[in-house]
């Protein structure tokens, strides 16, 4: 075993691509562009300037969203909380009416629950089994008052892909604002906003090999997504989120999105190929099965249920391998992934159920090494499980 | 919520080295219990075989958390070789001490009381 573990994580952060490193450290040094963005009276503060712009130009192309669409932010919840909480807020005199979906992330959630506070309705639409939104389930959810729906676009826990460009035709047509989420597909699915009827999308680069701590919110243009900003004070990215920009973090995602572009297809190519690998080494001893359909999910996450088993044993009998039981932002709280739960999955076989997230640098050979640990300890396992028999079949629980 | 365990903490070593774990085979003399914690799906089930009132072997089997695990193992390291009053003097404050478990914890030494309690309910019968 490697003196690292194999991190297979990377649905709750990547490390930061040695290129990006280089640019986000030609932003911080006497001899770099560490000058303020906004000190527009000299040429230090417009090469900082510059180098926020081009980093914007970047995370445009990525996505087919206009520069001028594009907010910094500190990273996806902030710019989740702009989006809903401000949206909701600014649209408050034409109703009070929100909708969203059970499985979304925290940031989702907390901000809808904080919206009830206010004295909005919130209604989350129940996703399958499969943890797909059905398009019409959030149809029916859309009222009168309805101002706001919020949805992912990937399920940072289960990698399943929600069907966003239909919710959006749905939205669309009722003439709701869509926010979607998409944290967990920037540079890993194409978007193209140009095409996309969203009114605002929330990106993060922590999840793309750049930094943590920056993120950035879609406003559509035409036709105007408007919100209310959760801020005050400078003026800056137009108003909507004001403080001095950090240009380190600002060219870190911007070269991480730059990376992106060129890497897309490759990097999905690389990771279908090593969870295939993680997927066969881990389903030979059987009782092994996804969460989630396996047919519609990027290919970086896998969530799978090992029958038998508990996953915090697994985690803490196979020191080697570095992943996540359910969603490694709601482990702070004990309560298990309120996503498997939404999926119908009940108590025990959430506890036997594991996320694996293979990134750009992981090699084959590590998935080889995770495997046999993983493969080791599951078998250990099971052969103290009182819910295992034998046989292979897992008893009735 | 996951637990980490330094190496040289009881729950560790238990959990990894599972001392007297398995099942014993069907036999009049055998006796199986087995507990399920609401709170989290966790599973314990002890069985031991009684000659001349001492429980001349234990074994476990425990689905859970390492903290669960290590319970199954420290029951059959105090029982194995005792009278079956041993069963009576399980208690969650001996496992909880014993096996330094975090309040979090105590539920597993629950499941450990209940089992052992109802084995001796049934043996004093």
């Amino acid at each position: 075993m490697s003196s690292q573990p194999v991190y297979l994580d990377h649905a709750a952060t990547t490390p930061v691509d040695p290129r990006v490193i280089d640019r986000m450290q030609a932003c911080l040094g006497r001899k770099g562009v560490f000058a303020n963005p906004a000190s527009d009276s000299h040429a230090p503060g417009r090469a900082a300037a510059r180098e926020v712009e081009l980093a914007r130009q970047a995370l445009a192309e990525l996505t087919g969203a206009d520069p001028r669409e594009l907010v910094w932010t500190s990273g996806a919840t902030e710019a989740i909380n702009l989006a809903i909480l401000g949206g909701a807020r600014f649209h408050a005199g034409r109703g009070r009416h929100v909708v969203t979906s059970a499985i979304e992330h925290r940031a989702t959630l907390d901000a809808c629950r904080a919206l009830e506070a206010e004295g909005f309705e919130v209604t989350r639409v129940d996703c399958g089994s499969d943890g797909r939104v059905s398009p019409q389930a959030l149809a029916d959810a859309l009222r009168p008052d309805t101002v706001l729906a919020s949805v992912m676009h990937v399920n940072n826990e289960t990698g399943v892909i929600q069907d966003i460009e239909s919710i959006a035709g749905v939205c669309s047509e009722a003439g709701v604002a869509l926010h979607v989420d998409a944290a967990q597909s920037l540079g890993k699915l194409p978007i193209d906003l140009g095409r996309l009827p969203v009114a605002m999308m929330s990106f993060s680069a922590h999840k793309l090999y750049g930094p943590k701590g920056i993120g950035a919110l879609f406003l559509r243009r035409r036709p105007r997504a408007r919100v209310t900003p959760l801020m005050y004070g400078g003026g800056h990215e137009r108003g909507l989120r004001p403080g001095t920009l950090a240009t380190h973090q600002i060219a870190g995602m911007g070269e991480a999105c730059r990376i992106a572009i060129q890497r897309l297809e490759q990097d999905q190519q690389h990771l279908s190929g090593l969870a295939d690998r993680l997927w066969q080494g881990l389903r030979r001893p059987g009782g092994v099965s996804f969460n989630g359909d396996p047919d519609r999910r990027i290919p970086g996450i896998l969530n799978l249920h090992v029958a038998g088993i508990d996953g915090e044993s697994l985690v803490a009998g196979a020191p080697g391998v570095a992943f996540a039981l359910g969603s490694a932002c709601t482990s702070a709280s004990p309560e298990p992934s309120h996503v498997l739960r939404a999926m119908g999955h009940d108590e025990q076989h959430i506890r036997a159920s594991l996320r694996l997230s293979p990134g750009r640098f992981t090699t084959a050979a590590e998935i080889d090494v995770a495997v046999a640990e993983l493969l080791a300890e599951i078998a250990r396992l099971r052969e103290l499980s009182p819910l295992w028999h034998s046989g292979g079949e897992a008893l009735p629980q | 919520m996951s637990e980490y365990y330094p190496e040289s903490h009881p729950v560790w070593r238990l959990f990894r080295e599972t001392p007297g774990a398995g099942e014993l085979a069907e036999a009049p003399d055998v006796l199986v219990s087995e507990a399920r914690s609401p709170a989290d799906g966790a599973v314990l089930r002890l069985s031991v075989q009684v000659m001349d009132g001492v429980l001349v072997q234990v074994r476990f089997k425990a689905f859970g958390c390492p903290a669960c695990i290590a319970c199954g193992a420290w029951l059959v390291s105090r029982l194995e070789g005792q009278g079956t009053e041993a069963l009576a003097g399980v208690s969650v404050v001996a496992l909880a001490e014993g096996l330094q478990l975090p309040a979090t914890r105590r539920h597993c030494a629950v499941l450990a009381e209940e089992v052992a309690h109802d084995l001796h309910a049934r043996l004093a019968r």
